[in-house]
């Protein structure tokens, strides 16, 4: 695909890490860990019920709870409150996993898809618990059961990796081209389309390169399509737009404009997981404050943000200086799109991208809003969050709902514009959670409300129902006291009688 | 949690609030000067007394308001609304109809609303409407820019002495030294109905004047200060109205440059509408307000008792935001 086939976005900024950054693309690996915390809760907040108990023993890829495997084996010691890795900061219902050091996985069948359904497929991704490693971690069965039902599905691949600082899929496709290139063949083939586009940033020449190198014949299929340095071109919105051109309305998902963007990161743990092995680590970069030094690491799901923090450091001086310099705080996933996390024995999770760690530059106290329409002007998906930050400081719900609240993708760009400095995407966040607890404690009303309707109507119904009884009842007894009568009647009447017929 | 404040890990060279406004106070440096110039020291006069009277205004409403008096002032919003009420007042105009102006503006325009960002009317015109209602003989009286200008003469600052705080021309009667702008030429000439002829008015130097708010404008589109939509859309409906009307009566309007060169037009256009704070924020309200901005002025330059229609088109215009607002949510995504 040329150059020319790429649409504008209407907003977003060229940023791009600094030219003499230290990127370290080889994937260290982290050395198994003596316990994993698996929070019972998925990207929507809603609490997860768990499939086992504490002192249960589980194999690694074994299923704990609806979207939640067992990194590794061992036995599960508890549930309890542990923090997450969200910028709420708060503590969820955690299992504990103490693990055995064997590091046992259970045993998978491999899924030839020529032979089997879709639906067997889907279960297995279920299974395995398969999320997106692209930083929404958004369920990809769920996803790719949405996209399945299109007839002309486009599948597009992501490894734009938009935001500095962030470079585990940049390293991945550096380390490993050939896997990451059949694996996207496979879902290629499994889903029955002729092609599938690889969407990269043009500032990955290396991955590239490597990509380019390794394509064989029977490759030709995935299409590279390099991408302008634009952030946020690798979000899911921006990204169907710029390649396909359809712009997504608000609330509305790429899957039901018959797009499916799997991450490139996925499409291996997808491919995994066919092949019978667990899914059960992503790849985390862990960058210095000035984006300066970078490096990769494979990481469990579940392992504390603490041991990832002091392998980077022991492995890394450039890091380790920067902790030095630190004030325990890091942030979690990219500069932008990031947040400032300071409970670090909070879990890597599917979601957890990119940790930035060193000392941050506070910003200048934010001011008035003028106005002025910078914000605007980058908004990537065409939103206005002058008058979205409005609604949100003040709480109108419904209002921010008018503006689009759901449109917004959290990108940053408006914060990094803002000449009042005024925390623009914190503010979205926090309206965006409002909004979805309120859609919560709404349903649970309304469930509240059926139920209680139910009753009310039941209790009438019995009243009802006995009133009937009774009259029922009574009409029995008056009719067996009016026959009771009546044989009394027809007695004396024989009574009466008989004297008289037998004189 | 609700954001308190942040930390950002990307620097990212951000413009500030306050830059802007220097950005906006620069580009008017070279219209200012020149009218300083061509209309004499009461200029120089007013703008500064209008700034002095609107920043002491601001601090002491901060300081009642209990509010950082530094913030509100660091950012230079109140310095570039007294300067733009200082380029639309005659130079005559005695000190203490300034000081209502600044009072008006820093407190009617600003503080009742709760400040910076909040205020549905722009200040600075504010200010002008309560000053031309108030008093419309001041506010009406411009200098015979040949007569007045003297930087040199001491005699002729002694005059201007006196005229400023004692409102007392003490060189001459005022008709001898007093001149109409060319709109209020325009509007005797209509209210006699006698045919206009364009040499009888005085051009200068308000046609120059427009060339130099205009080149500023353009210098604030080029920094990406303002943006085109609103400018535009008033200049552009402006100038079709006036086409209009000097078809359907001839003698009685300029051609259609003069009228757009002779009066506040390029500079309201530029400077007043485009303020951030009173405009709508999506494009097409933009446009819409802007476009609404030129007609009416151009209406109420014919129809109204005033020679000029733009302060009062755009706080009419100020006071329908909310509704462009609302009509025009989601226009750049439908």
């Amino acid at each position: 695909m040329s150059s020319s086939a790429i649409h504008a976005l209407p907003g977003g900024l060229a940023l791009s890490a600094p030219m003499d950054a230290h990127i370290d693309a080889t994937i260290h690996e982290l050395d198994l860990q003596p316990s994993y915390y698996l929070p019972l809760i998925n990207y929507s907040r809603t609490v997860l019920h768990p499939e086992v108990k504490s002192g249960d023993c589980v194999l690694g890829g074994e299923q704990l709870a609806p979207g939640v495997v067992a990194p590794t084996s061992g036995t599960l010691t508890e549930i309890r409150q542990h923090p997450w890795p969200h910028p709420s900061h708060t503590q969820v219902p955690t299992l504990v996993l103490e693990s055995d050091g064997r590091d046992e996985f259970q045993q998978f069948t491999v899924i030839d898809h020529t032979q089997v359904g879709v639906e067997e497929i889907l279960n297995r991704l279920e299974n395995s618990a398969i999320h997106g490693l692209g930083g929404a971690a958004f369920n990809t069965a769920n996803k790719i059961r949405r996209a399945y039902e299109h007839k002309n599905l486009t599948l597009i691949i992501n490894a734009v990796e938009c935001e500095p600082g962030i470079n585990c899929d940049d390293a991945l496709m550096q380390q490993h081209p050939s896997e990451v290139l059949q694996a996207c063949n496979a879902i290629r083939q499994w889903l029955r389309l002729p092609s599938a586009v690889l969407a990269i940033e043009n500032d990955k020449q290396t991955a590239i390169t490597a990509l380019r190198d390794d394509q064989t014949p029977d490759l030709t299929s995935i299409k590279i399509t390099e991408l302008p340095t634009i952030y946020p071109s690798g979000a899911e919105s921006p990204l169907v737009q710029r390649l396909t051109g359809i712009k997504l309305q608000p609330g509305e998902r790429a899957t039901d404009a018959g797009v499916l963007c799997l991450n490139v990161a996925t499409v291996l743990s997808i491919h995994d997981a066919l092949m019978g092995q667990a899914a059960v680590d992503r790849i985390v970069s862990i960058s210095t404050q000035s984006l300066q030094h970078s490096m990769n690491l494979r990481v469990r799901f579940g392992t504390p943000l603490k041991a990832v923090i002091e392998f980077a450091r022991e492995h890394n001086t450039a890091i380790e200086a920067a902790w030095r310099s630190n004030t325990q705080t890091i942030r979690i996933g990219g500069p932008l799109s990031g947040f400032a996390m300071d409970m670090l024995n909070a879990p890597v999770l599917a979601s957890t991208n990119a940790l930035i760690v060193g000392k941050e530059h506070p910003l200048n106290e934010a001011t008035a809003c003028i106005r002025c329409s910078e914000c605007a002007t980058v908004c990537p998906v065409n939103l206005l969050p002058q008058e979205l930050y409005a609604a949100a400081a003040s709480e109108q719900l419904d209002t921010a709902a008018r503006y689009s609240l759901d449109a917004c993708l959290l990108c940053g760009c408006c914060d990094l514009v803002c000449p009042a400095s005024i925390p623009l995407t914190p503010w979205f966040r926090f309206a965006k959670d409002a909004t979805r607890q309120k859609q919560q404690s709404d349903a649970a009303a309304e469930v509240a409300r059926l139920l209680s309707e139910k009753h009310s109507n039941r209790v009438q119904r019995r009243a009802i129902e006995k009133e009937q009884q009774e009259a029922a009842r009574r009409a029995a007894a008056a009719q067996r006291q009016n026959s009771a009568q009546d044989i009394k009647a027809a007695l004396t009447r024989v009574k009466n009688k008989r004297p008289g017929s037998g004189s | 949690m609700k954001p308190t404040s942040i930390y950002q890990a990307w620097q990212y060279p951000r413009r500030s609030t306050a830059s802007i406004m220097m950005q906006v106070m620069l580009s008017l440096v070279p219209g200012t000067v020149l009218m300083m110039h061509w209309l004499g020291p009461g200029v120089l006069i007013n703008w500064v007394v209008l700034i002095a009277a609107s920043v002491l205004c601001e601090a002491t409403v901060m300081r009642l308001r209990q509010r950082s008096i530094k913030t509100a002032l660091n950012d230079g919003s109140i310095v570039l609304a007294a300067w733009l009420l200082a380029l639309c007042i005659p130079p005559s105009l005695p000190i203490s109809q300034l000081i209502v102006g600044a009072v008006t503006l820093s407190v009617l325009g600003k503080h009742v609303y709760g400040g910076l960002g909040q205020n549905p009317f722009n200040p600075a015109m504010v200010g002008y409407a309560v000053l031309l209602i108030s008093f419309p003989k001041t506010m009406t009286l411009w200098f015979d820019p040949n007569l007045a200008v003297s930087w040199t003469t001491p005699a002729v600052w002694a005059d201007w002495w006196n005229l400023k705080w004692f409102a007392n021309p003490s060189v001459a009667p005022w008709d001898s030294i007093t001149q109409a702008t060319p709109l209020d030429r325009l509007r005797e000439f209509r209210n006699q109905s006698a045919s206009v002829s364009i040499n009888s008015l005085h051009t200068s130097p308000w046609r120059e004047l427009s060339v130099a708010w205009l080149m500023g404008g353009v210098y604030l589109l080029a920094r990406g200060v303002i943006r085109w939509h609103i400018p535009v859309a008033v200049l552009t409906a402006a100038i079709i109205a006036l086409t209009v009307q000097s078809y359907l009566s001839p003698n009685t309007t300029l051609p259609v440059w003069s009228a757009m060169l002779y009066g506040g037009m390029v500079f309201g256009a530029f400077y007043v509408a485009t303020d951030p704070v009173t405009a709508p924020s999506s494009v097409r309200a933009r446009l819409l307000y802007g476009a609404s901005i030129g007609l009416l002025s151009v209406i109420l330059r014919t129809h109204s008792n005033y020679p000029e229609g733009f302060a009062f088109a755009v706080l009419l215009m100020n006071a329908s935001v909310p509704l462009l607002d609302r009509w025009f949510v989601l226009d750049k995504r439908s």
